[in-house]
């Protein structure tokens, strides 16, 4: 059956099934629906074996996405216009961390 | 496709009034979309959302500049921003106000359109009435089914419903379809009378 969401609701149950472990994200403006969907699908759990960290900036919640990845688990946060800018560097360290 | 616009004032439900709007076209099944324009979120700050509804799928993601309605949730936005622009010739106006074309200055609007391409519709008053609360986009959304005939007054109650919990939705219902019955009743009234 055919059904109609909005765009950051069908990403956040893309992502929740991508498994992932971790999900950080400082929940006010300019933060889109993606987190809020993540976030009420880990506290109905729907998405199990996922903790989801508030932080208290953007910059924070790429650190904490960072940090969860080099400890070896699955880790997603999202945001958007200045909140992008203000994560900026450490978004530039989280690619340059890749391995 | 048919493209509509949405004026209103943050708190009004403009991103609510075109979310549903395409749910209820989209239930009807057609291809639809909706998504808001805003800059810093304040509550009485103007808004303005989109809503396109077609027959194939819907590749454009822009702003609707040329619009074939325009829903006015706020009749103070008249003189505060350009709300006509871009909408067609034949296009269908819907404004929320319970003043005349005169006392709102669109005589001029009036006399270009087609009859029930420009129509008025108390919302605040109907929602006051039936909601208790001056939120008046599920109300203009009734009408907005009575004057284009875009989309059913039912696939709007449906819409309302999938969207609000039990009481509120059904008190949006009632509001919607009193919306639809006072645009019908106006529609029918003799030109000129």
């Amino acid at each position: 059956m055919l059904r109609q969401v909005e765009g950051s609701k069908a990403v956040a149950d893309t992502v929740a099934c991508c498994r992932p472990e971790v999900i950080c994200a400082y929940p006010i403006s300019p933060q889109t629906h993606i987190v809020e969907g993540l976030s009420a699908l880990v506290k109905t759990g729907e998405l199990t074996s996922c903790e989801f960290v508030n932080v208290e900036s953007e910059f924070a919640a790429m650190s904490v996405a960072i940090g969860a990845s080099a400890a070896g688990a699955r880790a997603y946060t999202a945001t958007a216009s200045q909140g992008l800018l203000y994560m900026s560097e450490a978004v530039d360290n989280a690619a340059g961390l890749r391995c | 496709m048919f493209q509509v616009r949405i004026h209103g004032r943050g708190g009004q439900g403009v991103v609510t009034a075109a979310e549903l709007l395409s749910e209820a076209a989209f239930a009807e099944g057609h291809h639809a979309q909706a998504f808001p324009s805003y800059g810093s979120e304040r509550t009485g700050a103007p808004v303005l959302a989109f809503c396109r509804i077609a027959d194939s799928a819907i590749r454009v993601r822009e702003p609707v500049m040329a619009s074939d309605a325009l829903i006015i949730q706020d009749e103070t936005l008249l003189g505060q921003v350009d709300v006509f622009a871009g909408v067609r010739g034949d296009g269908y106006v819907l404004i929320n106000s319970t003043r005349t074309f005169t006392e709102l200055g669109l005589d001029d609007l009036a006399s270009d359109r087609a009859p029930g391409r420009l129509i008025t519709v108390p919302a605040t008053d109907l929602a006051l009435e039936h909601l208790g609360r001056p939120v008046p986009n599920a109300v203009l959304l009734g009408a907005f089914a009575a004057e284009a005939g875009a989309i059913t007054v039912e696939s709007v109650c449906n819409a309302i419903r999938g969207r609000f919990p039990g009481k509120v939705a059904e008190k949006n219902c009632v509001a919607a379809v009193a919306a639809y019955s006072f645009v019908k009743s106006q529609l029918k009234e003799p030109v000129g009378a």
